[in-house]
């Protein structure tokens, strides 16, 4: 199953303008938390609400948040950003430790990042400096003047010797072989 | 075998001492028998494959004789070098040097980033959106007409790229789907990656290049 059967959305990595620049200044503007105060599915979120919702507001002061109780319905999470992207969780079902990492994830990031399947891990204005690559960069100018056909150049490459090399070496290394034995008479002698 | 190689070394002792005392003369050759015994084997084909490669194919066999390095051309590479690295001087002396690339290497993987670039790195990985980091690995950097390499990496004091995370998030659910025909095996999982997006900030190099400092490293002193 290729990524081109999934109806998914895909692009490139993108930030918000000037984000990182200067001061970071979080991206989450409003938390929505919606829950039931009867059903089990809350029973997570409720204890969130009873443990840790005063905390996460006081450690984050700029972001808004907002509780709403609803009946009968499923508990949910729905993030704002600065930008205008929203991100929208379920959270039914979920336990307290499971919702402190969600909403730990809805505050660091500016978009919601599953939704888009990204193409490459970076994002540049400025693709290359010293010029892109050409077949013809780093090559030596004089072939600019070379008439084709050239012998020289348009010659085979040769990667490995040939047979005919290949039986003067062995026969070279014979005669040199043979220079050897002449050269230590005594051996046969020992031997 | 080993029994045979016991031989082969007596032999080799009771030949090359039998060779000293007959023939002072030819000991000054260093002939060894077994090297020689050996050496008319390989004059056979089959035993003239490539031997076994214990070292990577780039790394050149030390040579036996002593390299002995003209003088003269010596001087003259060491001034055309002096030439360019005195050029470049120049260049950053004078804020001329446009803007800067630099490969680093990251979380082990390796970027090509210039200033206001984003990056993003995957895995688990602890920094936090806000804050600075400075990135130290840099592998090379690069102005439009100079490119200074590292062997592997820059000194960490000449070069400083300043990056701020921007975003941590997931990635996109990534199926993972595994089937082994006729063996009623099939597995569907189902992953997202931790993602953390990175801003290059600035891309500097401090001071001129080539140029060692007396005391390193005074800004790691806690």
């Amino acid at each position: 199953m290729s990524n081109k059967h999934l109806f998914q959305k895909f692009g490139f990595l993108r930030a918000p303008f000037g984000i990182g620049v200067g001061r970071y200044v979080c991206q989450l503007q409003r938390i929505t938390i919606k829950f039931c105060k009867n059903h089990g599915d809350s029973f997570g979120i409720r204890s969130f609400l009873e443990h840790d919702l005063i905390d996460y507001a006081k450690q984050n002061p700029g972001v808004v948040v907002y509780v709403k109780p609803r009946r009968h319905r499923n508990p949910v999470l729905k993030a704002e950003y600065l930008n205008g992207e929203t991100s929208w969780i379920c959270i039914g079902n979920f336990s307290r430790q499971d919702i402190i990492q969600w909403m730990e994830l809805l505050k660091t990031q500016y978009h919601d990042g599953p939704a888009l399947r990204l193409f490459k891990l970076w994002h540049t204005d400025f693709p290359s400096i010293q010029g892109p690559w050409t077949p013809f960069t780093f090559k030596n100018p004089s072939l600019n003047q070379i008439k084709f056909p050239d012998k020289k150049i348009g010659e085979a490459l040769k990667f490995k010797p040939t047979a005919t090399e290949e039986l003067i070496r062995l026969f070279e290394e014979q005669q040199e072989a043979k220079k050897f034995d002449q050269e230590i008479p005594v051996q046969k002698g020992v031997s | 075998m080993a029994a045979l190689g016991s031989f082969n070394r007596l032999f080799n002792f009771a030949t090359n001492t039998c060779v000293k005392r007959i023939l002072p003369t030819s000991t000054n050759k260093q002939y060894y028998l077994g090297l020689k015994l050996r050496q008319i084997e390989v004059a056979g084909y089959a035993s003239h494959r490539q031997p076994i490669r214990y070292k990577l194919p780039w790394f050149k066999p030390k040579p036996s004789y002593q390299e002995e390095i003209p003088e003269e051309y010596e001087e003259k590479k060491e001034k055309a070098a002096a030439d360019v690295i005195n050029k470049i001087n120049k260049q950053i002396a004078t804020n001329q040097v446009g803007r800067l690339f630099a490969v680093i290497y990251l979380c082990g993987t390796q970027f090509k980033i210039t200033e206001n670039d984003v990056i993003a790195i995957e895995g688990h990985w602890p920094p936090q959106p806000g804050d600075q980091l400075n990135l130290e690995k840099v592998l090379l950097v690069g102005g439009k007409d100079f490119t200074l390499i590292g062997r592997p990496i820059l000194n960490r004091e000449l070069v400083s790229v300043n990056a701020t995370i921007i975003q941590k998030t997931l990635s996109h659910t990534i199926t993972r789907f595994r089937m082994k025909p006729r063996k009623q095996f099939k597995r569907i999982n189902f992953t997202r990656i931790p993602r953390t997006m990175l801003r290059i900030n600035s891309i500097t190099i401090n001071g001129d290049v080539d140029k060692k400092k007396e005391v390193e490293g005074l800004d790691r002193i806690y």
